[in-house]
């Protein structure tokens, strides 16, 4: 992978920067000085042990012990921001001024519940950091009542109620940020998701069909009650974080010591329960977190049997040592598992003893360390180990009948090959499944396992009034599949066109990564600049695939620059944002380690016997997809610009980006002549030989029947046979044409009303994706013949594909209003959320860069452009024409379309060679199948509201009830593209009505 | 010697006297007898014959009698009365009577013919009971006037499609349609070039958008949207007034052995929609039964643009029609030019759902079914082919059978007897009002007209089971 000369130069920089500041200067411990503290509970004024204290956004950090009491020593003189956390208590951040002998502090941690003034139940912007991130707390995610991970996108600016209210689908639930999943560049698979630091991977996850979409993680394994926060990072996210293009979710679970806490929630498709507790196992033992969740849906009220389950345990264990050391280390480590998945059994709705389960059984296991040295050279060192499994078994147990012998193509190599019964050849490569019933159970088994291991240390130093923070890190990773892909209980009855291949087989993806970052923070005069540069190499050790070892490199930058900071003025703070990124995900198992794909031709069937047996016989033709040498991995290059500003209370952000995903992954068919021999009945006709004495047998490579009498009373006889002339199609994986993201993403918090103790929040995203692709596709139609009845013999190679459109364009402006109404003294919030799309616009393309892609036609069946052939707009039927095509006899030669189909048309009244090469021509045009189809669809506003309340029943319980589309929104809305009016009702713009509602009991 | 001489000649007088004298009283004996008759006038007898004619055969006046003396040789000949009898006066002797006639209708000539070579007649055989003389009956297609029709009246007489129940009570299995296409009229009619299709949308019940403003927009423009494709018999064979064919749809196969509520359609004389270069799908398109000839291989015409491996005739309320391309147009070619096709496609339907618009003077019959109870239902014929249309409920081995035109039916005279009444297989309200049985009728030998009214409404009903299963 090459860099840019841009990304060569900023490389420079960073590491002249890093280089020349870690010279000119060396750490000076003499201003350093031990800040002693103790944290109690604010109302029992009773020590809190095991609270975090930090200090410099982590460059120093501790933890109280049993008697609330805390050493963080090496801070320096004057007055520093210290930071305490505990699970359970709000957080609070206190100055004090550093010096020598200076006396104990006491902190006074207030209980975090209903009572605070301070209550945020949406996204935060994510504090200090350049780039863009977002925070949902314990507090906002109990308030959302969460049922899956990705509900939480739900609270990012212009974000919206997710609209799948219950998990018992076969569909998995992805997260994507910045992206939608139909998009191109596959943006769920860009995007990366973390719990509790271990990242979850789709990278060996293989699809069950042949279909090459490729998806990111399911996350409806993931328990969502002893969720303690959700961090997105939807901007440029530091370079410690790798094989992502889209944005990363970290998930982290409550840790701490904590009473026991019931949970018990009901929505119309989904039941929960949940306890988790924190136990302190003694005198600096740590904390064991343990939490257990079960949680069911149902798909269908009405006959409550096909489900999703999931039976989450987990257990964390955390602790620190040498506290009072001044180098403490921190040791969490965790595991994880998950039991569940979709089961359809028992759903007396389905034929008895067929059922469809899938397991969404996950292990999750981490050991982390961090080592606050203490060294001049090394500020913090982290370790962690990490494993990831998941056992996406699926199992479906299908009953089936035919009166029809059926031929189960099984064969892996070429050739012609004969049906032969199972009890005769078991490993024949076509079995014959007699005429019956039967029951048949298939198994797909997809384990994927990931496994990392990651170092990385941080070098901490200030100069003068220069902080420079260094931290540099190494990955490795490796992930592969332990399951044995598909197969079935008994092979008799395999169905045709399964293959066996084995995912454990498939070799390991190895990935070793490096990065460097440098962070600094300068305060000029009253302003405060943060600039942080960093660079990630990836190499990737792809052992027996063709793609071999390949690196990339991805520099990223971030600056903020805090241009006010005057508390008393109102403008009190304007930051300006900048950041510059370039992400590369790695390409998954289906791209590296393509599965070998097979058409099967039917090549002879003689007539049906009295019991309904015949011996159809197959030409198997298996193709691997072809290795692309020059594929490139995909990458995304992020920018975004952002300026917050507080002005008096209220807070503003903006943030626009501009996402370009270059190279992403397609796949494209390519087209090989192919010919093949089909014999039929006509050729038994007159056969001397009674059926049921026949043996037939077709040549492997030649494809001719002979039929022999096992009798003996005949002689053998070669059947007559005909040609069929075709393509071979085969798929090959490359890169598409690249495209953009963008988007302004804007939060403006009016803080509270004190009066009506209500807060007033608008939020909004507004986000274009267009995306078209130039590709040169080839395409061979099959629902096409040749006049005389023929296969079709030309391919047409077209623009990004053998459609009216090769892209599209969608822009969409979300704005949310969310009223929330706080009354500490009664321990309730009520909100009211209003979730509008103003605009939602989506434009199909045709674009080349070269030409015209396409143009209007006077009529439907027009082959040649109207007087004015603007595609876009114009009520009109649009046909495509391919850029080329070639013909059956000659593959290599590309002949101009346009030219050869003008020549045609314009010669076909006097010269039938050139009628019959236009007819024939005018089937590899591609049509629109309506006259709107290039209309711009914009979709009139519209809108759901959502009411969530949350009531504290002393300190012991909490109640919290939400009703989502609360006015079950039936409004009409117009979509432009054909001027019709569509009811919100049950459609897929807003959610559905429910209602939900969860008790919470501290005990 | 003189002595001898006289003596012989005395001998030889006296036995020529002998002679003489037998011969004379010989002579005198019948000269006694002759002159007897003539003293008694000579005996004669009444012979009554009755014409004994088949079921549904009145007597008619004037049909010519033989009868013939075999011994003497003596023939006579009279002509019956209007009540079948004819007397003839004879003697004594042994005769035989013989009797013809012939009427006819429109569809046949009936020859009636009837013999008794034994007829006795004696002094004490007198007797004045009549003589049967039954007439046997020949019924013959009235020959062709000019040439065979083309298509004569080829009409669907059935279409079973709704499929049925399986043994294991999984569901129903409905991979067994097929069309019963028959000759309704009075002259053969050839098959070849029939050809079979199914109309856009494939379901009554779906979005249909061809309709505009509650009018269908083809109403007024003589063409009908065949759907995907469709199949052709190419088989220079000829039916008879009263002779059908059955087209498979999908497997012609014998079901029954696994379905035992389905159909038998392995039999030599049925044909078979199978063209796998088209269309390929073996869960529809099963081998065909060795016993079907490959002549009775239905030829695929697949539209150009059409995706799919099956063709598919709704299994719930499809449209059906048969039809013939005009003199001298092949399938093919008329489905090569763009202009011929038409898309179902409103709303962002795909291209492929291509159909050709079939000129309606080509098409011979059509069928319109309704999903029973389904109030989205709409026409898809127009009114010159069809106006009405049958409510049918699937997946019950149920199947759609044209009603008998009672009155033309029984004008048939031969059908008298042979038609079964009390007809009992209509199901769900829906019944042949004609209350003939006509599959029970044609198995006695009847032969049976149908209702052809142009209104599937009046025309069909749907009954409880397969015709191919009685």
């Amino acid at each position: 992978m090459q860099l840019f000369t841009g990304q060569r130069y900023i490389f420079l920089v960073l590491f002249c920067l890093w280089g020349g500041v870690g010279r000119a200067e060396s750490p000076d411990a003499g201003g350093h000085w031990s800040v002693p503290g103790t944290v109690v509970d604010a109302k029992t004024k009773k020590p809190v042990a095991y609270a975090s204290v930090l200090w410099g956004g982590g460059e120093r950090w501790t933890a109280t012990d049993e008697s609330g009491k805390f050493l963080l020593k090496n801070i320096p003189a004057g007055e520093a921001t210290l930071m305490v956390t505990c699970l359970g208590y709000a957080k609070r951040t206190i100055k004090a001024q550093v010096n020598a002998g200076m006396p104990a502090l006491t902190v006074e941690l207030p209980e975090d519940n209903l009572l605070l003034d301070e209550v945020i139940i949406s996204a935060r912007a994510g504090g200090d950091e350049a780039s863009s991130s977002y925070v949902i707390d314990r507090t906002s995610l109990e308030h959302l009542q969460m049922l899956d991970v990705g509900d939480a996108m739900s609270l990012l600016p212009g974000g919206q109620t997710n609209q799948n209210i219950h998990l018992a689908t076969s569909a998995a639930q992805y997260l994507a940020v910045r992206g939608a999943s139909s998009e191109d560049g596959n943006p769920t698979f860009g995007t990366a998701v973390e719990v509790d630091g271990v990242r979850l991977s789709s990278n060996a996850a293989f699809n069950t069909s042949t279909a090459s979409r490729i998806y990111g993680v399911d996350t409806r394994t993931v328990a969502t009650t002893n969720v303690g926060s959700v961090e997105v990072l939807t901007g440029i996210p530091s370079v410690q974080y790798g094989d992502l293009s889209n944005g990363i979710v970290k998930i982290n679970t409550v840790r701490g010591k904590s009473p026991l806490h019931v949970e018990a929630s009901t929505r119309p498709h989904t039941k929960q329960a949940a306890l988790r507790k924190g136990f302190a196992l003694g005198r600096e033992a740590g904390v064991l977190n343990a939490a257990l969740e079960y949680t069911k849906s149902v798909s269908d009220l009405t006959s409550p049997y096909t489900s999703y389950s999931r039976n989450n345990i987990s257990l964390r264990y955390s602790n620190i040592f040498n506290k009072q050391s001044g180098q403490p280390l921190m040791l969490e480590t965790g595991i994880t598992g998950t039991l569940g998945g979709y089961h359809s059994k028992g759903d007396p709705d389905a034929f008895v003893d067929t059922y469809t389960k899938e397991r969404g059984n996950t292990l999750r296991g981490n050991v982390h360390l961090s080592w606050l040295s203490g060294l001049s050279w090394l500020t913090n060192l982290e370790g962690q180990l990490a494993v990831s499994y998941a056992d996406n078994l699926q199992e479906k147990r299908t009953n089936k009948s035919s009166s029809a012998a059926i031929a189960a193509v099984h064969g892996q190599e070429e050739g012609y090959f004969v049906a032969t019964r199972y009890d005769d050849n078991p490993a024949a490569a076509i079995v014959l499944i007699p005429p019956g019933y039967w029951y048949y159970t298939e198994f797909i088994d997809s384990k994927p396992l990931s496994l990392s291991a990651n170092l990385k240390g941080s070098w901490v130093r200030s100069f003068g009034r220069l902080r420079n923070s260094v931290l540099a890190g190494a990955d490795f990773t490796t992930t592969g599949n332990l399951g044995r892909g598909v197969y079935y209980g008994d092979l008799r009855y395999a169905p045709t066109g399964w293959r066996p291949y084995r995912f454990d087989e498939v070799p390991f993806m190895h990935n070793l990564a490096w990065y460097v970052e440098d962070k600094i923070q300068l305060p000029i005069g009253a302003t405060h600049l943060q600039f942080t540069a960093g660079i990630r190499s990836d190499r990737t050790l792809v052992k027996a695939s063709h793609y071999g070892s390949v690196s990339s490199l991805s520099p990223r930058f971030n600056a903020r620059y805090t241009l006010v900071e005057q508390p008393e003025k109102t403008l009190r703070r304007l930051t300006l944002t900048v950041g510059y990124g370039k992400a590369v995900k790695l390409p998954s198992f289906e791209v590296l380690y393509p599965r070998p794909t097979y058409a099967d031709r039917l090549a002879f069937a003689p007539g049906s016997m009295a019991d309904g047996i015949t011996f159809y016989a197959y030409h198997i033709t298996p193709h691997t997809p072809d290795y692309d040498p020059n594929l490139r991995w995909q990458y995304s290059r992020q920018r975004e610009v952002g300026v917050e500003a507080r002005i008096r209370q209220v807070f503003l952000s903006l943030t626009f980006f501009h996402h370009q995903t270059v190279d992403p992954y397609r796949y494209v068919n390519e087209y090989t002549p192919f010919a093949y021999k089909l014999t039929g009945q006509e050729a038994l006709e007159q056969s001397a030989i009674p059926s049921v004495d026949r043996i037939y047998a077709i040549d492997r490579e030649t494809g001719i029947v002979t039929v022999t009498d096992k009798t003996g009373m005949h002689a053998s006889e070669t059947l007559a046979c005909r040609e069929l002339r075709t393509f071979k199609s085969s798929q090959t994986f490359t890169n598409g044409t690249s495209f953009v993201r963008r988007g302004v993403e804007g939060v403006a918090d009016f803080g509270k009303i004190s009066y009506l103790q209500t807060s007033v929040r608008l939020d909004g995203s507004y986000y274009h994706y267009r995306s078209t692709d130039e590709t040169l596709v080839p395409s061979s139609p099959t629902s096409q013949y040749m006049a005389n009845g023929n296969p079709y013999k030309y391919v047409g190679y077209y623009v990004g594909a053998a459609a009216s459109s090769n892209g599209y364009e969608t822009k969409k402006l979300n704005a949310n209003l969310t009223l929330t109404t706080h009354i500490p003294a009664i321990r309730i919030i009520i909100s009211l959320r209003l979730e509008t799309t103003l605009h939602n616009y989506r434009q199909n393309l045709s674009e080349y860069s070269q030409e015209e892609r396409g143009f209007a036609v006077a009529n439907r069946s027009d082959d040649f452009p109207a007087a004015d052939p603007s595609r876009y707009n114009s009520n009109r039927y649009v046909v495509v024409w391919p850029l080329y095509y070639t013909s059956y006899d000659d593959m290599e030669t590309k002949i101009p379309f346009a030219e050869k189909f003008t020549w045609a048309s314009a010669h076909k009244e006097q010269d039938p060679a050139a009628k019959a090469l236009y007819n024939e021509l005018a089937k590899l045009i591609e049509r629109t199948n309506t006259d709107y189809y290039f209309n711009a669809d914009k979709i009139s506003s519209y809108y759901a509201i959502n009411l969530s309340v949350t009531k504290e029943l002393g300190d012991l319980a909490s109640l919290s009830f939400s009703a989502t589309n609360f006015t079950n929104n039936a409004q009409q809305v117009t979509s432009s593209a054909r001027n019709a009016q569509l009811s919100l009702y049950g459609s897929s713009y807003i959610p559905k009505f429910y209602y939900s509602l969860s008790l919470k009991i501290k005990l | 010697m003189k002595t001898t001489f006289f003596r012989n000649i005395v001998e030889a007088w006296r036995a020529a006297l002998f002679v003489g004298g037998c011969a004379f009283l010989l002579a005198l004996a019948m000269t006694a007898c002759e002159q007897d008759d003539d003293l008694k006038p000579v005996k004669t007898y009444d012979v009554t014959l009755q014409l004994g004619y088949p079921a549904g055969f009145a007597p008619v006046a004037g049909v010519p009698v033989t009868l013939k003396n075999t011994i003497t040789g003596v023939v006579d000949s009279k002509s019956a009365d209007a009540d079948g009898l004819v007397t003839f006066t004879v003697i004594a002797g042994l005769y035989e009577a013989t009797a013809s006639e012939e009427r006819s209708d429109t569809l046949y000539r009936y020859l009636l013919n009837g013999a008794n070579s034994h007829i006795e007649v004696t002094d004490a055989g007198t007797n004045s009971a009549p003589v049967p003389l039954t007439l046997t009956l020949q019924a013959v297609p009235k020959p062709a006037e000019g040439d065979v029709s083309p298509h004569g009246k080829l009409i669907i007489k059935e279409l079973y499609i709704g499929g049925c129940q399986k043994n294991d009570g999984s569901g129903a299995f409905i991979m067994d349609p097929y069309i019963v296409i028959y000759n309704n009229s009075t002259q053969p009619a050839t098959i070849n070039n029939l050809a079979v299709g199914g109309l856009f949308p494939s379901n009554a019940h779906g979005s249909n958008y061809f309709y505009s403003n509650g009018q269908l927009t083809y109403a007024n423009e003589g063409w009908l949207p065949a759907h995907f494709g469709v199949w052709q018999i190419h088989q220079n064979d000829t039916l008879l007034p009263g002779e059908q064919i059955v087209v498979a749809i999908n497997g012609a196969i014998d079901h029954t052995v696994i379905y035992s509520n389905s159909v038998n359609l392995a039999n030599a004389d049925y044909y078979v929609c199978y063209d796998v270069e088209k269309w390929n799908n073996a869960n529809y398109y099963p081998a065909p039964s060795e016993l079907i000839p490959t002549s009775h291989y239905l030829t695929a015409y697949k539209f150009p643009g059409a995706t799919g491996n099956a063709w598919i005739l709704s299994a719930i309320d499809p449209a059906a029609i048969i039809f013939t391309p005009g003199d001298g147009v092949t399938l093919s070619e008329f489905a090569n030019v763009p202009e011929n096709l038409v898309y179902h496609s409103a709303n962002g339907a795909a291209n492929s759902q291509v159909g050709l618009k079939v000129p309606t003077e080509w098409v011979l019959d059509g069928i319109e079914v309704y999903q029973a109870g389904n109030a989205n239902n709409q026409k898809r014929l127009t009114p010159s082919v069809d106006v009405g249309y049958i409510e049918f409920t699937n997946n019950r081995g149920h199947t759609l059978y044209r009603n008998v035109d009672r009155a033309a039916t029984e004008a048939i005279i031969a059908n008298a007897g042979k038609l079964v009444y009390s007809y009992s297989l209509g199901v769900d309200g829906s019944t042949d009002p004609s209350g003939i049985d006509a599959e029970a009728s044609i198995r006695n030998g009847a032969h049976i007209i149908y209702k052809e009214t142009n209104n599937t409404t009046n025309d069909f009903h749907q009954r409880s089971r397969a015709s191919l299963r009685n």
